[in-house]
């Protein structure tokens, strides 16, 4: 499919659902406790946020991320429909209709952006780093793959491809109890990895891709920090843990 | 040519997978509910992988995932879960029905690709 004629669908869809929060928005103003209305826009606001990725404008991801929480929390009773946060939400989708149908590479797109995603962002509870597009944390992932996938090299140099689609592969090794047999046979895949990984995604999304190799039971994500680009602490507190 | 079966009741992200999957080499189809693909279910055959939307309207991705894996026509396609973070509890329930990995919306291109890749291996296990 040509990616203007995806973008075209996208640029669609994403203006059928904007109608419907603006619906939703007006029902709102006039009955604040309506549990029809919170449930409509937070239906929108979750569709808007899952097709974020289509045409990776992250701007438009982080901004539909903010909306979709403010409207998860309305819709949970953890926010009340007070005047900010209708007009929060307001602007908010007024900034995504102006980035959508500017487009991402007009000046224009981003106006109002900044402020637009500052006010909801303030309306909500305090969110861990990793829940937040395009805020990275470091993970460290420890799996032994199935049996029947430990011959598998493809698989594992394909599992390990998307981990690094989903950041940045700070080290990957295999676990030390499989080295001596691991190195009589280099074209062996090792019976498991461990794996440091710096991502904005979130746990469960890591989980997602590595369950087709591993059990639950042999399947260990930890997140080991939030922001920072220097990983030399967490890294040493994972090797700390290998040594025990 | 690897056949694709796209279950999501968004057109977009219907369209995101066909644009991220048909250039290198599978077929991807659609369906935007659970009635349509059971009809695709019924009609296709060496059908390589099915992407289920956790979340659709009518009967749900998960049970339509129950069905399949009951269904000894089609208990071997790989499913992979399409699903949002707000999913968590939903997610365990479809891994042990079967379901081996979910990606989470919104998901880039180049990782729905190299997961379409992995599940159609041909050495890729039941």
């Amino acid at each position: 499919m040509a990616l203007a004629a995806l973008r075209e669908i996208f640029r669609a869809e994403v203006e059928e659902l904007l109608v419907n929060l603006d619906a939703g928005l007006l029902e709102l103003e006039r009955s604040r406790e309506s549990d029809a209305a919170r449930e409509r826009l937070f239906r929108a606001g979750h569709t808007l946020k899952g097709i974020g990725g289509v045409i990776g404008w992250i701007e438009f991801m982080r901004l539909t991320h903010a909306l979709e929480s403010v409207l998860d929390h309305l819709r949970a009773g953890t926010l009340r429909a007070s005047d900010e946060l209708i007009g929060a939400l307001f602007a908010g989708v007024d900034s995504v209709q102006r980035m959508v149908r500017a487009g991402e590479s007009s000046d224009v797109a981003l106006s109002g952006y900044g402020p637009a995603l500052n006010r909801l962002r303030a309306l909500e509870p305090p969110a861990p780093d990793s829940l937040v597009p395009g805020v990275p944390s470091l993970y460290e992932i420890v799996l032994r793959f199935r049996p029947d996938l430990a011959a598998l090299s493809e698989d594992t140099k394909l599992l390990l491809d998307q981990l690094g689609v989903m950041g940045e592969l700070v080290s990957v090794e295999p676990l030390p109890e499989s080295m001596s047999s691991f190195e009589r046979d280099a074209t062996r895949v090792p019976p498991g990895l461990r794996v440091l990984l710096r991502t904005p995604e979130t746990e469960l999304a890591i989980k997602g891709v590595c369950v087709y190799s591993a059990d639950e039971d042999r399947l260990r994500i930890v997140r080991l920090a939030e922001t920072s680009r220097d990983a030399s602490e967490p890294e040493r507190a994972a090797r700390e843990r290998r040594s025990e | 040519m690897k056949k694709v079966l796209v279950v999501d009741d968004s057109q977009s992200i219907r369209s995101q997978v066909a644009a991220a999957l048909e250039p290198a080499d599978f077929q991807v189809l659609g369906a935007a509910d659970c009635v349509n693909a059971l009809q695709w279910l019924q009609d296709l055959v060496d059908l390589d992988l099915l992407l289920l939307d956790v979340n659709l309207p009518g009967m749900s991705g998960i049970e339509l995932l129950e069905r399949v894996m009951a269904d000894p026509g089609t208990w071997r396609i790989p499913v992979l879960m399409l699903t949002t973070a707000a999913d968590r509890e939903l997610l365990e329930r479809a891994r042990k029905a079967g379901a081996k990995g979910w990606l989470v919306k919104p998901f880039k291109s180049e990782l729905l690709l190299s997961t379409a890749k992995r599940l159609t291996l041909p050495t890729a296990r039941p």
